[in-house]
């Protein structure tokens, strides 16, 4: 087909800008300089070139589908503005959609899957859902849509962020803020720290217990650190697109609150990916009625959005079972909750119920990413038929050294430390406000620990995050 | 003005960061260095201008030549700067780093790595590993010819060993200082003799047909030559015995072809003038040379080197090389003298030990042959084999014997040696241990040896028995003449 010879015959010659090098650090550091221009047109025109040579690094080929939904949405929303109305909705997402479908499950050309394609078509469909709704008034310019479409911090893998705001941003650019500067940056680093240092860390020892044939509590281990994997990866790709977002003064939402300190599978949804949970929410979910219908119908709407997104996620059957279980958990929890919504508790009672609840749900929540995890069903029950056959914890099959077991256990503890405060404070601000001798002593603690701890180096590329494959 | 104070402000604090990054990467890099290479400081520990002989080669190079071995046969001094699948263009490498300090007379290059069975060597780590004995430019000639991707970390000992952390039990091992003392080894990897029944044999195969050599090899090996030839250096080369396969031995004759063309002089144990006497069953475990075989192998080098070279020692002797070279020959004389099954070549060894030896002779009626007494005659002993001899050997000559009964005092050591046995200081050293096939096996023998260094405090070291035949036996031994292995 015409476009594998296009992608054969036209890659980058430039290095691409993976979010964990250094390349992309003063990437950002240039666009930064270059981006301080009040003039909108100046800083639309610096902006989207800036998308184009990041995008570019990764190939031409990937430019061509950013440019084409681009093109399609501009033109697309002239209609969606002129004749608005609720059949449009699925005008909407049949040709979105549809490209999605293509590369996930038809893709018989065998093409690669354009960089952040998942992202950029709900960017699009949010934007023409927007006017559609009369949230948003439709942009004539189509370099400021192209911009806010290839925006390259979320590129790779979100978060999905809002048109009016960030059209907001780029034509009306607030005065510099440096500490809001300051904190982007940090915020970037930080992400980048906590990929390299923790993620990277415990996806090693995640990959060592899964080479090696083990059973009972060992297989238990690799289950809840795989949990902490996919959350660290996750978290660490949206710290470094928030944080380097921010640093170019545009502010595009949290992603991740704490997750696992979610009591319910319905409060973890609410700080799990909330870029994409709120676009379901707003475009899926409430379409469809929500829940202002019975509860019939807003659990038939609940089934409904997590059957996309895990289709979204996916083209197994496990993805789809993934989905279906996240529905069916939150049914039943809705249904057990409300039948003991009126019992009043000691407030004691209250905490050590959440306690166990924060517990029961991150236990849950791992067992469900174990279906996430492997290709088949199959794989998933023979991991969990060998759970059963007891083996006690063993950190010497398991191939780990003592420095490493105090060194995860060190990690863990930090992992939970800095959740809770994440839960309770704007961190960052906080620490933003610390006395200058303790900020920089934390900045030269941090420093040491990356170059001592970090996993870098050899064979090993620490930038095969796991949801920029979706 | 606020603006520019902001600026300021910024580069201030960005340049401070990466000021301190720097810092902290500098100082960590000087702290991990790898935990387990450092052959280069051995090297560079040797005084300047000291050696008189320069071993290049593999590993195979590293477990078969003995410098202190060497030095007790020629005088000369001898440092081994091999390491494992060192490639030749690394070799090379060694060699112009080590014409900085040393004016060597003669340079010796192994030549396993340049043959098709270096194939089990994998192909950017020979060149990783060397590149740990080199500095300055020749350690970046060897950076540049490995896989650029892994280059940059391998120019940086941090960011190479920067996992350590994983396996050290303090943060001191993180830290290996440069050594700066001798090395009382050489350069030599000590192999033992673990596995007698595991050997195999090495076929000799003629040569069937030309092999095309590696040309970067030869590429090296000429640029070797040419630098020898400007420094008035010799150069050889030897391959020493191991398991080999056809196109090994192709390959081989190939490279003595070039030899040959190039006026190098080279030394092939797989020649049937050195073959015969080596036996790979006994001295090589698996792969390498063991301890023994490595005694042959450094024996016939010196022997070659003498004939064929005729070098002298012109260098001031130091003091401080000689004895650890005396030092490191005793101990492994003592290993090759323990291990070693043939009588004769244990006597061979007994002759060059430096130290004490006590001997016990019980006849019991019995006679030695002739090929006995000529070993015996390596120890400078002759006695009549029908009645009882002891005698107390130093520095290579009997100082004392009788018949009957001897009483000497030794370093303040009473020794007495009669038909009961040997005692020092009233303490009976009669039974030994040996190990043979992992057994322990306890002997006294007809003719026992005693030996005393400051190594080994009055250890028998060898127990042999007189067979029918008159003929010195050890456990073991009788059971490869029979199986015809000698």
């Amino acid at each position: 087909m015409w476009i594998d010879d296009f992608y054969f015959q036209f890659p980058s010659k430039l290095i691409p800008l993976e979010f964990t090098s250094y390349l992309f650090v003063c990437f950002c550091f240039v666009v930064f300089i270059f981006l301080r221009f009040k003039n909108t047109n100046i800083r639309t025109f610096i902006l989207t070139l800036a998308n184009l040579v990041f995008i570019y690094t990764f190939g031409s080929y990937h430019l061509v589908f950013v440019f084409g939904v681009a093109v399609f949405t501009y033109l697309f929303s002239f209609i969606v503005d002129k004749y608005p109305g609720k059949y449009l909705y699925f005008s909407i997402y049949i040709p979105f959609f549809s490209l999605l479908a293509y590369f996930k499950y038809f893709n018989i050309n065998n093409l690669i899957i354009p960089l952040g394609l998942s992202f950029y078509t709900f960017k699009a469909m949010s934007y023409l859902f927007d006017i559609l709704n009369k949230k948003n008034q439709i942009e004539k310019n189509p370099i400021v849509l192209f911009c806010y479409l290839s925006f390259f911090p979320t590129m790779i893998a979100g978060p999905i962020n809002r048109s009016k705001k960030f059209f907001e941003q780029l034509k009306k650019p607030t005065e510099f803020n440096y500490l809001d500067a300051k904190s982007g940056a940090f915020q970037m680093l930080l992400g980048i720290f906590e990929k390299i240092v923790f993620c990277d860390f415990i996806a090693s020892v995640v990959n060592r217990i899964n080479s090696v044939e083990l059973f009972g509590m060992n297989i238990l281990l690799m289950i809840f650190l795989y949990s902490l994997q996919i959350y660290l990866d996750f978290d660490s790709l949206s710290n470094i697109a928030i944080g380097s977002a921010r640093l170019l003064g545009f502010d595009i939402g949290i992603n991740f609150k704490s997750p696992y300190l979610a009591n319910n599978l319905k409060n973890f949804w609410r700080r799990w990916h909330i870029s994409l949970s709120t676009w379901f929410k707003d475009y899926v979910y409430i379409f469809l009625g929500g829940s202002r219908k019975g509860s019939l119908i807003k659990y038939l709407n609940l089934t409904i959005v997590f059957i996309i997104s895990g289709v979204w996620h996916g083209n197994t059957l496990n993805f789809l079972l993934w989905g279906l279980l996240h529905a069916l958990i939150q049914i039943i929890e809705d249904i057990v909750f409300s039948l003991f919504k009126d019992i009043k508790v000691h407030k004691v009672i209250s905490l050590i119920i959440n306690f166990f609840g924060i517990i029961i749900n991150f236990i849950v929540v791992s067992f469900l990413w174990l279906i996430f995890k492997y290709q088949s069903l199959e794989q998933v029950i023979s991991v969990l038929e060998k759970m059963f056959i007891f083996q006690k914890l063993d950190f010497e099959l398991i191939g780990l050294t003592q420095n490493e077991v105090y060194w995860l256990v060190c990690v863990i503890i930090i992992l939970v430390i800095v959740d809770i405060l994440r839960h309770h404070y704007q961190v960052l601000d906080k620490f933003n406000s610390l006395f200058f001798p303790i900020r920089w002593s934390f900045y030269i603690l941090m420093i040491i620990v990356f170059l001592i701890f970090g996993v870098y180096g050899g064979t090993f590329n620490s930038n095969d995050f796991i949801y920029r494959w979706f | 003005m606020k603006r520019i104070k902001l600026v300021f402000l910024i580069t201030l604090k960005i340049t401070m960061i990466l000021l301190i990054t720097v810092i902290i990467f500098k100082h960590l890099n000087k702290t991990y260095r790898n935990l387990e290479v450092n052959y280069g400081d051995d090297f560079k520990a040797m005084p300047t201008n000291s050696i008189d002989v320069l071993f290049l080669g593999s590993s195979h190079a590293q477990y078969s030549t003995i410098p202190s071995f060497i030095n007790r046969k020629t005088g000369l001094v001898s440092f081994n700067m091999s390491s494992q699948c060192q490639p030749i263009p690394v070799s090379l490498e060694f060699l112009k780093e080590a014409l900085k300090t040393q004016k060597p007379k003669l340079v010796v290059q192994e030549i396993f790595i340049a043959l098709p069975g270096r194939k089990t060597c994998r192909a950017d780590s020979n060149y990783i590993v060397g590149q740990y004995h080199l500095t300055g430019q020749e350690k970046q000639n060897v950076l540049n010819m490995i896989d650029q991707e892994k280059a940059l970390q391998y120019r940086q000992d941090f960011l190479n060993n920067h996992n350590n952390w994983k396996k050290v039990k303090t943060f001191k091992e993180l830290y290996m200082p440069v050594k700066t003392q001798l090395s009382d080894s050489f350069g030599y990897v000590y192999a033992d003799t673990m596995y007698y029944e595991n050997y195999w044999n090495a076929e000799i195969y003629p040569e069937t047909q030309d092999y095309e050599l590696d040309k970067l090899d030869l590429k090296a090996l000429s640029e070797m030559k040419e630098l020898c030839d400007k420094n008035n250096i010799e150069l050889m080369f030897y391959h020493v015995p191991m398991a080999m396969s056809q196109e090994d031995q192709n390959a081989k004759e190939s490279l003595w072809d070039w030899a040959d063309k190039n006026n190098v002089k080279y030394l092939d144990f797989f020649d049937d003038n050195y073959h015969q006497n080596f036996n790979i069953m006994v001295h090589g475990d698996t792969h390498h040379n063991n301890i023994l075989g490595a005694s042959y192998v450094s024996d016939q080098l010196s022997k070659f080197i003498q004939n064929n070279y005729g070098l002298s020692v012109n260098h001031s002797i130091n003091q401080e090389l000689n004895s650890l070279y005396l030092k490191n020959s005793d101990i492994l004389l003592k290993e090759v003298i323990d291990k070693e099954l043939n009588p004769d070549l244990i006597f061979e060894s007994v002759k060059d030990f430096n130290s004490l030896v006590l001997v016990k002779y019980v006849s019991n009626n019995q006679y030695l042959n002739d090929k006995s007494i000529d070993s015996l005659k390596k120890i400078n002993i002759e006695f009549n084999s029908q009645e009882d001899y002891f005698a107390v050997i130093k520095d290579k000559k009997v100082v004392a014997y009788d018949t009957s009964e001897l009483k000497i005092k030794i370093d303040n050591k009473e020794i007495t040696i009669n038909k009961e046995g040997i005692f020092v200081d009233g303490e009976s050293k009669n039974i030994s241990s040996e190990y043979f096939l992992n057994q322990e096996i306890k002997t006294e023998g007809n003719f026992t040896m005693v030996f005393y260094s400051e190594n080994y405090n009055w250890e028998i070291i060898k127990n042999f028995d007189i067979n029918v035949n008159g003929e010195f036996w050890t456990k073991g031994f009788n059971k490869y003449v029979k199986e015809g292995y000698w």
